[in-house]
């Protein structure tokens, strides 16, 4: 026969499903919204980009030197593919401003300070028309065109005289290497390890926090079901453990949690990687050698404390938002009572990101490790610091309170408890200003 | 000497707030027996079945259904009772059948068994094809017929009601109690009801204890009672009891 657990989860995952209430407000609604948010985002942005990257447009010309190097530089923009239309004054020029990229004037003596041998000034008036990405982005293309002309010009130059341009335009260079922990990665950029540190120590516990946020929302509103629904009374009378019944419902949570999360960590990874191909300069190859160089310096057993930490995490949030569900009648009050879990729980999280706990004592930095949730985001400095212990600490000391919450919960579930308890007796009218204001 | 179901002996209940609502309850019911339970609202009749059905546990005094204790063996309770909440629901987003199978899941032997229940509780419920829809959609009445279907189903020893008209409209509450007695006969099903409704104790009921404040103030079959106190009906008994004022 179907055992009892499969039959309350099977049950669970029907209601689930087709109850409004649950999937389609907690997970498809926010998932969708997200999902539109950052489309939106990343297809304007890479629009934008694309837009001030492709050369050409209109740039509006007032000529007050008639020289030899203005009529060369209006030449060398036409051949970039800008349309210049020339005005005889900037008055007129800003009336017919419309489209256009921006204004350039040529001022008096541009031709004679570049023969003599003085830097040329060519003024930009650039009018601000809104906030918009694009048109900021495309601001900056004419500051781009000069730059290069400038360039062209300085190479033609040092060319003349005999010198060599890269000597001159940078007689003193660089090369980046990075030290990390107590490795040292050559040629490379900060910006190539910043990305795998900030997934470590920023994307991962983001996810865990939003993970343990939805496991602690379902389960909590599956027992708010029961209660809301006039089932709870029956449950508890027929034949079947009540930890297969709890455990059903957790199973249930956790696997809806992890689609609904899978769908955040698809949207959030495609943002992602739509962002950094727009300015990807960095080879593969490098960026593989930097990785395995990050995963020496901190160390093999961080990922993994971050997933047993992660892990801790979600029962604990799972053990809170059950506890709190046994206080509740409706599906309302428990899918706010869980947001008290979600809130704090985020907010630790953020909180964990500004404290420096490289400044602190070894002893201190144990201390904070056992700060749950908060621990999520330490986990990597103390792998860089070298202190493992406390790494340890940060890894284990949500299993610590989860068992305990868990323990007092399941107390309380074996008991007649779980059906005398109760936080809002009723309280119909007080509660619905209570919505209004939390809303 | 016939088998005792259920024993329930100087039962007392104290709730977290400090209400006593049983005050020393003592009643047996044996088996085959429809036993009522009758008295105003607040005695204790919820209570009470609450305790024998394993949800509340007893502050003193002892409830033993089949001689096992509702508090130290409540999962061997379990498998011999089916109880039917005065306040019941059901899953509003399975539909009828779903709800009926969930149910016997837990009871069922094999998936043999299981058909016999489900297609048992269908005969009962009189729901024909609404048996398929979604249970939001069902009127009370409906809802209260397959909450009494799935109960007699599982063919358990002790069927606990309470109130299993409650709300329910004259013909209803008729289909119910015809629906109760028959199936209950049938199957040999002993039954512990609770009512207000003294025309229902007396159709169905093979004894009555009347419950007030807590404890059982009488107790016998309706004729019994009704020549013990010389009245007409259970109602007057009731009155003279309970102390019902003349309006
Ligand atoms: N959860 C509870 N907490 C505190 N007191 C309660 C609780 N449930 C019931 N009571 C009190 O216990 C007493 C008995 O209540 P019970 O529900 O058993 O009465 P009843 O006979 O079923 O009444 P009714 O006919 O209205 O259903 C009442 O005074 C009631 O207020
Ligand atoms: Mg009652």
């Amino acid at each position: 026969m179907r055992s009892a657990f499969l039959t309350i989860f099977i049950k669970e995952m029907k209601s689930i499903i087709r109850d409004p209430k649950i999937l389609i407000t907690m997970i498809i609604v926010p998932v969708v919204l997200t999902g539109l948010m950052y489309g939106i985002m990343g297809a304007m942005t890479t629009q934008a980009v694309k837009q001030a990257m492709k050369p050409g447009g209109e740039i509006l010309l007032v000529d007050l030197d008639h020289g030899y190097w203005a009529e060369n530089f209006i030449n060398y923009l036409t051949s970039h593919k800008y349309t210049v239309t020339r005005y005889n004054d900037i008055d007129s020029a800003i009336k017919n401003y419309d489209n256009a990229l921006c204004i350039l004037v040529i001022p008096k003596g541009f031709s004679e300070n570049l023969t003599r041998g003085y830097t040329a000034y060519l003024q930009v008036y650039y009018k601000i028309r809104g906030i918009s990405f694009t048109s900021m982005m495309m601001g900056y293309k004419v500051y781009g065109i000069i730059r290069q002309y400038s360039d062209m010009l300085s190479k033609q130059i040092l060319e003349k005289a005999g010198l060599s341009p890269e000597y001159v335009s940078s007689p003193v260079n660089s090369t980046s290497n990075i030290v990390i922990g107590n490795i040292i990665i050559k040629n490379i950029e900060p910006s190539q390890v910043t990305g795998p540190l900030l997934m470590l120590g920023l994307f991962v516990p983001l996810i865990i926090g939003l993970l343990a946020g939805f496991v602690a929302q379902l389960s909590a509103t599956s027992i708010a079901v029961e209660k809301e629904q006039k089932m709870l009374e029956t449950l508890l009378t027929l034949p079947l453990s009540r930890f297969s019944l709890i455990a059903a419902k957790v199973t249930a949570a956790f696997i809806v949690s992890l689609i609904g999360g899978g769908a955040y960590f698809a949207i959030m990874a495609w943002y992602f990687s739509q962002m950094s191909s727009l300015g990807a300069t960095n080879s593969s190859a490098s960026s593989s050698i930097a990785l395995s160089a990050l995963v020496k310096a901190v160390g093999v057993q961080t990922p993994a404390v971050l997933v047993i930490a992660g892990f801790g995490t979600l029962f604990l949030a799972l053990g809170v938002a059950l506890l709190l569900a046994m206080f509740v009648d409706d599906v309302r009050s428990a899918q706010i009572i869980s947001g008290y879990i979600i809130a704090p729980l985020m907010l630790s999280i953020f909180i964990g990101l500004f404290l420096d706990i490289t400044s602190m004592s070894p002893i201190q930095q144990t201390a904070i490790a056992a700060i749950p949730f908060a621990n999520l985001v330490f986990i990597l400095s103390l792998g860089l610091a070298g202190n493992y212990t406390a790494q340890l600490v940060a890894g284990f000391s949500s299993w610590a309170y989860a068992i305990i919450v868990l323990y007092i919960a399941s107390r309380i579930i074996g008991t007649e408890k779980i059906f005398t308890m109760k936080l809002f007796k009723r309280k119909r009218r007080t509660s619905l200003g209570f919505h209004l204001l939390t809303r | 000497m016939p088998t005792q179901v259920v024993e329930v002996n100087d039962l007392h209940k104290v709730y977290p707030g400090g209400k006593e609502a049983l005050k020393g309850l003592s009643f047996t019911v044996e088996e085959g027996e429809i036993y009522g339970l009758i008295g105003p609202n607040g005695a204790g009749k919820t209570t009470t079945l609450r305790i024998l059905a394993t949800i509340l546990e007893p502050t003193s005094g002892t409830a033993r259904i089949y001689g096992y204790d509702v508090k130290s063996e409540p999962e061997k309770v379990r498998r011999l009772i089916a109880y039917l909440p005065e306040e019941a629901g059901a899953y509003k987003y399975l539909s009828g059948l779903e709800f009926l199978d969930f149910i016997a899941s837990f009871y069922a032997e094999d998936e043999q068994e299981k058909r016999r229940m489900i297609q048992e509780a269908w005969k009962i419920s009189g729901l024909g094809m609404r048996i398929k829809d979604k249970i939001k959609t069902y009127s009370k009445g409906m809802l209260r017929r397959l909450l009494i279907a799935k109960t007699l189903m599982v063919h358990p020893k002790l069927a606990i009601l309470d109130e299993p008209t409650s709300g329910l409209d004259v013909i209803n509450s008729t289909r119910v109690r015809r629906i109760i007695k028959k199936y209950t006969r049938e199957y040999g099903v002993t039954v512990l009801l609770s009512s207000h409704n003294m025309l229902e104790v007396e159709y169905l009921c093979d004894r009555v204890g009347i419950i007030h404040e807590g404890r059982i103030v009488a107790e016998g079959s309706p004729a019994e009672l009704k020549s013990m106190y010389g009245a007409e009906n259970l109602e007057e008994v009731f009155a003279k009891i309970v102390g019902g004022e003349e309006i």
